[in-house]
């Protein structure tokens, strides 16, 4: 599966989407699924 | 602020939208729709403009059950601070220090959505620590429901101009709406 980053400049106004390198996915902060009490 | 009454047939003046339109309220600053990616970068959003800003998350859910995942950036081009500098608490619980990331709302699966409202304090001062505090609420049509408070901050002190969001799982695709309100001041 494909994973895209978008990012959104508010002040220029630029809007750019890119497809996720494996470094980019491997990146990712991951927590524990601890499910909320 | 004093709020106006006008009355049928009165002329609306620049003087009066400058005093009653224009200094009022939150501003609308941006909506972001998560739309499927797996990080979403909002860039440009707190500036000197703006002290205070809520955060207004709406229908979050991802592809497997999981919190939404915040960090701070800044620079241009933004950068994303990934170091052990957050701290959070959630429903009056003990401190978690030296994050990597702030944790905010739950969702539980991709149709039992969870919605927040995030204060955010002083993003922009390099003199404090962009400070949150946070209420929520998620539904699982198989266990129950889940009433969320969270408080928080950064560590550091710097100035703060985006937020990025990721899911907690990871490389987990997100849906939802962002939408960020900047509290005038007088």
């Amino acid at each position: 599966m494909n994973h895209t980053e978008l990012t959104v400049n508010i002040e220029t106004g630029e809007i750019t989407q890119h497809e996720m390198t494996e470094s980019e996915i491997a990146a990712l902060p991951v927590l524990e699924e601890t499910q909320p009490e | 602020m004093a709020v106006k009454t006008f009355t049928t047939g009165e002329v609306l003046t620049a003087s009066d939208t400058n005093t009653y339109l224009a200094n009022s309220g939150s501003v609308y600053i941006t909506s972001v729709d998560l739309a499927g990616n797996t990080a979403v970068n909002i860039d440009g959003c707190f500036t000197s403009t703006y002290d205070s800003y809520v955060v207004i998350i709406s229908n979050f859910r991802g592809a497997s059950a999981g919190y939404l995942i915040v960090q701070t950036r800044s620079g241009s081009p933004a950068t994303t601070d990934t170091g052990t500098n957050y701290v959070y608490s959630e429903n009056l619980g003990g401190q978690n220090i030296d994050q990597s990331s702030w944790r905010w709302i739950y969702a539980y699966n991709t149709t039992d959505r969870g919605n927040a409202t995030v204060n955010i304090y002083e993003p922009f001062n390099s003199a404090t620590g962009t400070a949150y505090n946070e209420f929520g609420q998620a539904r699982n049509s198989t266990t129950g429901f889940l009433n969320f408070l969270s408080t928080g901050q950064k560590e550091t002190q710097s100035s703060d101009t985006g937020l990025r969001f990721t899911h907690s799982g990871g490389a987990v695709a997100m849906n939802g709406l962002i939408t960020i309100l900047g509290v005038r001041k007088a």
